[in-house]
């Protein structure tokens, strides 16, 4: 009975989460505040997918932004000139981003650590220039404008006509909740475990009966798919893609977005995304200095703080658990170890 | 015409195997990949413009410039790295990026984005070899390119400091109990290769104009060298370093432009998948 | 309990095995063969190839010549978690524990090959995944109280005793339900309680039908635990036998002691 009831008000709170989540447009007047709202919607969404790979597998990817340039790319190509609308091509972009994603992992991950970095890295850099040169195509330089909205949605008493950013924010947030709890389900069954078996050590993973190279691939697949997703969102919101958008630049902020928040942890990406978007817009008026205060906080954050927000979170937490356990063991002597959670290093 | 191209080459060729050396070098003490590289090839140009702005003469400007490319290094090493050394790859990585980030917008901040010429007594003359008209700083550039090569090797095999920085390099613990300080040895190494970084970044300030996301490219593709050459191979990188500048001219000038920083990326992935040893590198066996 | 009657067949059978690491011959032509129900002990002077035999059996390095069988299959050329599929499974000589999992995330891991890892069924939450995740817990449950952790199953494995972590790692091996299970070592830098306590181990998993090859120095624990001895040195086979024939035999007091004399 007490775990019903323990169940129900879990999943009333969730249901008062999702329901003052959905009110935040009516609070809100300022456009230019939706959409940055929106911006971190979309941002949420890459940190999920490339934290599947890095924080749960452990194989660092510094080339995600080229699956979320090509996502946005197909959806703007096939948007623009087959006239396809956004259902269309979501599924398109979101295929299409998985299969090259699995054609890149099934190349790149027999690759190991820096080495691994490095073939990221020249695959993103490959594919901007392919964003950037193949004029035909992709607009060059200029890139594609004038990208479709969704069609209008009809909910009865309420409707999404996407003619202003507060309308994309439901569609958004539909989206990064759908991805949330996949990454739960995945997370949470023998695929997800395996994946943090590999991260932690290779080859006991491999000793226990887990196909390491396979199950690398298939994370990365999904991965990849996530990003795909987010360019698609990202098309159909900003109108406009363009190649500096899905330079190098974008994919070391996704990743410094998975390190600041804390890899590995679904909050942690959340709170990633959100902190550095408003960060980086806050100081939107002088972008050097925002540049320059970004780099900064991550170099002090990597240097004192390496497992990002949520490992000051989880630090604190046990500080405060090993506190309440010694109050109730009352003189007896408890050494409760909070040396993995730890601040530092070694 | 394809003379032309291989003069081009290996003038870029000699500035990426500048730029390998220091990739490599660091490589070689921290199994580290310094990804704000590129940025010490960037503060020495600009260091050495605006000493040559304040009315210095050409070479001491070079000299400033190359030092406080090795003071960076130096610098980058004292204050963040060290303090990470026990820390997982992927934060360094990370930290060093943030590094890169810093220092771009600060140049940004204090020189503004828009691209300068550093002034070269040379650029305005040409030399005539065997027919072929070839400016005289590309030749100035070939020339200190191969006396730095010349003074590494020499660093390197006949000084004891050279040979503790080769000791570190095999295993740096072991050196630790020889004796040797390996925090020295460390910062040594930042120093010579953020320096050789900086004089490369200098090389090119007349010719490919100086600006504060110019190290970006040149790092990739210093980095690609190093990697060609067998990560922590010195020779090795230089070596690869020439051949990158001079495939990479030829594939611009008989393919596409656009594409020709897509060369380097194309070789560094095969080189991963094909040859991770590098094109000189052996294959070291592994112990499990 | 007789167990000659149960062990005439070979359940491992290694044949001219051999490999070299640029030019060292690790391992040298070996052959021999483990029966089942038997707890067979390699020993041999340090670096005399026997861990890179395990390595060697289990498909983390792949062998230059000869071949492995498991009961009538031949394994040489499988990878390790194809080995660990068809019931090979090991611990390794310094504890591999995974750092960030608790003991029964860390004994959940080796249910691997019980729960399969389809995504479809863990993205719907079907029926079947439930169960096969239920019972997956129940044998890490099983298996926590069988090697007796089941009281730090909360614990990170990382903070544990040593002698406990190694546990760990038993507890993760037989999570995949092993028929033969390849001990690295176990004991090497246990105090003698530890020591005698995993021996206790041993010989419980051995009597639920697990056939065990263990590499040892412990002589002490070699001579109580083990049915058969194979004696390797310099990657080759020396001799093999009951602890008995071993401990008379002129090959095996030579190599020890010859080992001895280097040393001094």
């Amino acid at each position: 009975m007490e775990h019903i009831r323990k169940l129900g008000y879990r999943r009333l709170g969730l249901l008062i989460g999702v329901i003052a989540l959905l009110m935040i447009p009516l609070g809100i007047t300022n456009p230019y505040f939706m959409y940055v709202i929106n911006l971190i919607l979309i941002y949420i969404l890459l940190v999920l997918g490339l934290d599947l790979i890095v924080g749960y597998t452990g194989q660092v990817s510094i080339g995600h932004g080229a699956f979320f340039g090509i996502g946005a790319y197909i959806a703007a190509i096939f948007s623009t000139k087959l006239g396809l609308s956004f259902w269309f091509t979501l599924p398109i972009a979101i295929l299409a981003t998985a299969i090259i994603g699995f054609i890149i992992g099934f190349i790149g991950l027999k690759l190991i650590e820096e080495y691994l970095v490095m073939a990221t890295l020249a695959f993103g850099t490959i594919i901007w220039l392919v964003f950037l040169n193949w004029t035909d195509v992709t607009g060059g330089p200029m890139g594609i404008a004038l990208i479709p909205s969704p069609p209008a949605m009809n909910f009865g008493i309420f409707q999404l006509s996407f003619t202003q950013y507060a309308d994309y924010y439901p569609l958004l947030l539909f989206f990064v909740i759908v991805a949330i709890i996949f990454t739960k389900l995945l997370i949470n069954s023998g695929f997800g475990r395996a994946c943090t078996a590999i991260r932690d050590d290779e080859l006991a993973a491999q000793s226990m009966g887990i196909p390491v190279f396979r199950t690398k691939v298939v994370m990365f697949t999904i991965s990849a798919a996530y990003c795909g997703a987010a360019g698609t969102l990202y098309a159909h919101f900003i109108h406009v893609v363009s190649p500096e958008t899905f330079n190098f630049t974008m994919s070391v902020t996704i990743l410094t977005m998975v390190m600041i928040g804390g890899q590995g942890s679904i909050i942690g990406a959340v709170l990633g995304a959100s902190l550095l978007t408003i960060f980086s817009e806050a100081l939107r008026a002088t972008p050097e200095l925002r540049m320059l205060i970004y780099g900064l906080l991550i170099v002090i954050m990597m240097m004192f703080f390496p497992r990002g927000i949520m490992g000051i979170i989880n630090y604190y937490r046990k500080q405060i658990e090993k506190r309440a356990l010694l109050k109730k063991m009352k003189g007896a002597k408890a050494t409760v170890d909070v040396k993995k959670e730890g601040l530092g290093y070694e | 015409m394809i003379v032309d191209q291989l003069i081009n080459g290996i003038v870029l060729g000699s500035v990426y195997a500048l730029m390998a050396i220091g990739y490599t070098m660091v490589w070689n003490v921290l199994r580290f990949i310094n990804f704000a590289h590129g940025e010490v090839y960037m503060g020495g140009a600009f260091v050495a413009l605006t000493t040559m702005y304040l009315g210095a003469p050409v070479w001491l400007a070079y000299s400033c410039g190359m030092l406080s490319g090795a003071l960076l290094g130096y610098l980058m090493e004292k204050l963040v790295y060290k303090k990470m050394r026990t820390a997982p790859k992927l934060n360094l990585l990370i930290a060093a990026i943030g590094i890169a980030i810093v220092l771009q917008n600060s140049a940004q901040l204090i020189w503004g984005a828009s691209p300068e010429r550093l002034a070269s007594p040379f650029l305005a003359n040409n030399v005539n070899i065997g027919g072929m008209m070839v400016n005289q700083h590309y030749i100035f550039i070939i020339i200190v390119t191969i006396i730095v090569m010349f003074l590494l090797e020499f660093f390197m095999n006949r000084t004891l400091m050279g040979k503790a920085v080769q000791a570190a390099s095999q295993n740096i613990q072991a050196t630790e109990l020889m004796g040797i300080n390996a925090n020295k040895v460390i910062s040594i190494t930042f120093a010579i290769g953020s320096g050789v970084g900086a004089l490369a970044g200098i090389l090119v300030g007349p010719v490919f104009l100086v600006f504060p996301t110019m190290g970006v490219f040149a790092g990739l593709k210093g980095f690609t060298a190093s990697v060609m050459g067998g990560m922590g191979n010195i020779p090795g990188a230089m070596v690869a370093g020439l051949m990158l500048g001079v495939l990479e001219s030829f594939a611009a000038g008989f393919i596409s432009s656009g594409y020709r920083d897509a060369v380097a990326m194309v070789i560094l992935l095969a080189i991963l998948l094909l040859r991770p040893q590098g094109i000189f590198g052996k294959v070291v066996a592994e112990k499990v | 309990m007789n167990k000659e009657n149960l062990t005439d067949t070979a359940i491992l059978t290694v044949a001219g095995l051999s490999k070299s690491f640029g030019g060292v011959k690790a391992v040298n032509d070996l052959s021999f063969s483990v029966k089942k129900n038997h707890i067979h002990a390699i020993i041999g002077p340090n670096g005399a190839g026997k861990s890179t035999l395990f390595n060697l059996i289990t498909g983390i390095i792949p062998p230059d010549q000869g071949e492995v069988r498991f009961s009538t299959t031949d394994i040489t050329s499988l990878s390790s978690d194809q080995i660990a599929k068809h019931g090979v499974s090991r611990t390794f000589q310094n504890i591999r524990l995974f750092p960030d999992m608790t003991v029964s995330e860390t004994v959940l891991i080796g249910t691997y090959l019980l729960t399969g890892a389809k995504l479809a069924p863990a993205l719907l939450r079907t029926k079947a995944f439930r169960e096969k995740e239920q019972a997956a817990k129940q044998r890490v449950e099983e298996i926590l109280k069988f090697v007796g952790l089941w009281d730090v199953r909360d614990e990170y494995a990382a903070q544990l005793s040593y002698g406990n972590q190694r546990r760990v790692e038993i507890a993760r091996a037989l999570a995949t339900q092993p028929q033969l299970l390849l001990l690295d070592e176990p004991t090497a830098g246990m105090n003698p309680k530890e020591t005698k306590e995993l021996m206790e181990l041993f010989t419980a998993v051995n009597n639920e039908g697990i056939t065990i090859l263990i590499i040892a120095h412990d002589m002490n624990l070699v001579n109580t635990l083990s049915d058969h001895i194979t004696v390797i040195n310099f990657g080759e086979k020396l001799v093999e036998g009951t602890a008995e024939v071993i401990q008379k035999h002129p090959a095996v007091i030579e190599a020890y002691m010859g080992k001895v004399k280097v040393d001094a």
